[in-house]
């Protein structure tokens, strides 16, 4: 068996395609030396560069075929990605196009670099993140998790309200924390790894409890234990939302920026001949 | 407040057969193999009990299978009337109920991409309707479908009147080395393990002759396949064959057990820690903890499985240095279920062993080294009964990513239905995974009426043939970690199937991981895992490399 690589995996892939780059700059260099035009050539490296990734998509559809580990892809991946970044500025010289046809292209290729980096980021850092919350929340099931927390949160003030006639608590509940088990909040705080959610409702705790007689406070007490679930559960909700829908921008970025691409590489070769 | 009270359950409150009839049973009684026993049974399980409980009568048509080869049986059989066969050679998979899985070509891996649909758990039900049937219409896997053939063809010893067999997979937790079908209508006692046990321990000749069979039949080329025996010389090897003590600890059906108790479960202590050891212990089957007290609580520092011994670095140290080592334990093992243990005694292994033998490593050198923290893994494991599985699903959760490739993959190779989810019990960074273990010891192929579960006799995992499965559900009601799911079955247009003949209720098939057995490659869910993070692992080897 095979105890999960680390993410230092990525690091001798990423350092070989980044040397590789460096000689193709030292022979693009020692071409313009002689007057020659490296444009030709790293177009086409370039391009290999960024159908080899697009490889990894259609890996992953044809799972009834025995077409290698899928980590291994991913790393060749994302090390021919950070490669294309270098061999792009090298195609290009550096200089942002005047076209307008190149200017898309341009800006599809930097959409798909950033989605692509943000999508390493989430990669990398938020499974460590969700890991040590030392829950584990299915995705799908998380909606249903935020409503019997919401309705168990509303049970408890209504048992409150019941047995003691009292509307501190319920009105006090309805104008803020009834907010915050509605639905997961604070997400992008929840991604970046603040803990917003825990200050925000602790300060709404805090203020109800220094009214609160006994039998309040250990209804308080109940709806504390449903805050720190529900503060794990956003977060879940949060990193699993990011980790599952950053393709969704990254994969048809890619598609687009291929066919772009493929326009690019018919209408140089027409010109040329 | 007042409690609710109900009779304490009691062994015998569901019967082996509960519709025996008075005149079975004293059959049963007047045999001489049941008439001749005369051993002293305590009131608490007189022999009439066992019988009435323990034993039923079985009838079978000519063609019936009794045992599969490869088969878990819990039951031995003695013949009362009529004649069986034991096929020397090895009976089609396809005429015992299974299915022979062959690699996949390239056509059919093509196939399966548009096979696909969004419809759960569609199947063709022509194919059911064109299965082979066994001779006289009886489900396929519990009747050979051609038992003339089988009788002209195959290379056959026949049983008569009075032949004892089973007893050794019934009671080691062992495959059943051969298939045995009825040659004639035949009629059959047959005891289960709990009873075949109990009339053992009492009876004398039912002991020696079981004990016989098996020292002849298995136990000296067991004990040569072991590391500190399998250099003696052959009549060495006799004296220590001829001393063993056989024991059994634990329960046949600890599934039952754990399923309600977990973590709580019985363990019945094999040996104490600070004891004086009489001899060696060879864990024959099943699982044992090797725990030691720390504090109030015990730490769990290993498990020991088939082939491990335990005592021999204590013993041979007493042997070596007598004036200055420690003869007392350094453990407690305990069973996890049921442990099947060989006892080599001292006197024995000082004669024939100790001088031939390489000195057995330390535990204990090791243990020194290691904190509590470093153990908690394996305490989980053990706990959670993790160390039966031999492919056990497991995740690490700082680089899972969450997206569900491995479901997704799994999906694809299994016509759209995903075969586990991606749920568990956490500990730490990692995960067990709802998905079949392909156990050492599995419980689930225990019981199975036509031999639909098996173990591939290729990749030894646990698989089920669809076309044979009857639904009956005894499978995913034994398997201790609810890595079983039934499953109502539909046909190509999306209707669910429903039983024709009978009450009209779907028809269920049971589905579980099959570990891709055919495809090329291994587990789909393994390669899928763009991260690496799912491995299919044997716990003992994952402990050690996780601790590392």
């Amino acid at each position: 068996m095979t105890v999960a690589p680390t993410r230092k995996r990525f690091m001798l892939p990423i350092v070989i395609f980044v040397l590789l780059c460096g000689g193709v700059w030292f022979w693009a260099q020692n071409v313009e030396t002689v007057l020659g035009d490296p444009t030709w050539i790293l177009g086409w490296i370039l391009t290999a560069s960024v159908i080899l990734p697009s490889f990894f998509n259609l890996r992953k559809r044809l799972i009834a075929f025995n077409f290698g580990s899928a980590s291994v892809w991913l790393t060749l991946h994302v090390a021919s990605g950070i490669a294309a970044i270098i061999l792009f500025v090298l195609h290009t010289d550096g200089i942002w196009p005047t076209g307008i046809y190149e200017q898309l292209m341009a800006t599809l290729f930097a959409a798909i670099t950033l989605t692509g980096l943000c999508g390493l980021w989430t990669q990398l850092v938020l499974p460590r993140r969700l890991t040590e919350t030392g829950h584990e929340y299915v995705y799908e099931k998380i909606p249903g998790t935020v409503a019997d927390l919401r309705d168990a949160a509303r049970q408890a003030v209504k048992t409150y309200t019941e047995a003691t006639g009292s509307e501190l608590l319920s009105h006090h509940y309805e104008k803020s924390l009834d907010w915050y088990f509605a639905r997961p909040r604070f997400f992008w705080n929840n991604v970046f790894g603040g803990n917003a959610a825990w200050a925000w409702a602790n300060a709404h705790m805090i203020a109800i409890r220094r009214f609160a007689d006994p039998l309040q406070s250990a209804t308080i007490d109940s709806i504390e234990n449903l805050v720190s679930t529900k503060v794990v559960v956003d977060q879940h909700y949060a990193c699993q939302s990011v980790l599952k829908r950053w393709l969704l921008a990254h994969v048809p970025l890619s598609t687009a920026f291929l066919v772009v691409v493929a326009w690019h590489i018919v209408i140089v070769h027409v010109y040329a001949s | 407040m007042d409690a609710a009270t109900i009779d304490k359950p009691k062994r015998w409150d569901t019967a082996f057969d509960p519709d025996m009839s008075d005149a079975d049973f004293d059959l049963m009684m007047a045999r001489s193999e049941i008439a001749e026993v005369d051993g002293r049974f305590p009131d608490s399980l007189p022999l009439e009990g066992i019988v009435r409980n323990d034993m039923r009568l079985v009838r079978y048509q000519r063609g019936d299978i009794i045992v599969r080869e490869g088969d878990y049986g819990s039951s031995a059989f003695i013949l009362v009337e009529g004649e069986v066969q034991i096929a020397k050679t090895t009976i089609p998979l396809s005429e015992l109920g299974g299915d022979g899985t062959e690699r996949q070509g390239f056509v059919q891996r093509l196939g399966n991409l548009f096979r696909n649909t969004s419809v759960p758990e569609v199947r063709d039900v022509d194919a059911y309707k064109q299965r082979a049937s066994a001779s006289g219409d009886r489900p396929l896997g519990t009747a050979l479908p051609d038992v003339e053939r089988a009788m002209s063809e195959l290379s056959l010893i026949p049983l008569s009147e009075g032949a004892f067999f089973g007893e050794l997979a019934a009671l080691g937790r062992t495959p059943r080395v051969a298939t045995i079908f009825a040659s004639t209508d035949s009629t059959l006692m047959e005891i289960r393990w709990q009873g075949l046990r109990d009339i053992m321990k009492f009876d004398e000749g039912w002991r020696k002759r079981i004990d016989k069979t098996y020292r002849e039949a298995a136990l000296e080329a067991y004990l040569r396949q072991t590391d500190i025996l399998k250099n003696l010389p052959p009549d060495q090897a006799q004296h220590v064959t001829d001393h063993c003590l056989f024991e059994t600890y634990g329960s046949f059906d600890w599934h039952h057990d754990f399923n309600r108790k977990g973590g709580q479960a019985n363990e019945p202590v094999i040996a104490h820690e600070g004891d004086y050891p009489d001899g060696v212990l060879l864990i024959r089957a099943g699982f044992a903890r090797l725990a030691t007290g720390k504090g109030h609580e015990r730490r769990t520092v290993s498990y020991l499985g088939a082939g491990d011994v335990f005592g021999l670095s204590e013993l041979f140290d007493v042997w070596r240095y007598p004036d200055t080592a420690d003869h007392r334990l350094s453990y407690t093992l305990s069973a996890l279920g049921y442990v099947d243990v060989i006892r080599i005694p001292v006197d024995v292994l000082k004669r024939f062993v100790f001088e031939t033998m390489t000195p057995p490593e330390d535990h204990g050198i090791k243990l020194a080294h290691r904190s509590a923290a470093d153990d908690l893994l394996m305490e989980w494991a053990v706990d959670n009964r993790y160390m039966n599985g031999t492919k056990t699903m497991v995740i690490d959760l700082n680089s899972c990513v969450r997206c569900d490739d491995c479901v997704s993959a799994c999906a694809a190779t299994h016509g759209g239905d995903p075969r586990f989810r991606r749920e568990g019990e956490p500990f730490g960074t990692w995960m067990v995974a709802n998905a079949c273990m392909h156990c050492k010891d599995p419980v689930c192929m225990v019981g199975c009426p036509t031999g639909a579960i098996r173990r591939d006799r290729e990749s030894g995992s646990v698989v089920i043939n669809d076309l044979t499965c009857i639904g009956c559900a005894t499978c995913a009601n034994s398997c201790p970690y609810d890595n079983i799911t039934m499953v109502s079955i539909r046909d190509l247009a999306g209707r669910t199937i429903l039983d024709e003949n009978g009450s009209g209720q779907p028809i269920m098939k049971a589905t579980k991981c099959d570990l891709c057995t055919g495809r090329p490659g291994g587990p789909a869910c393994v390669q899928a895992c763009p991260n690496g993070s799912l491995s299919r692992v044997d716990f003992r080897d994952f402990h050690v490399e996780a601790s590392s």
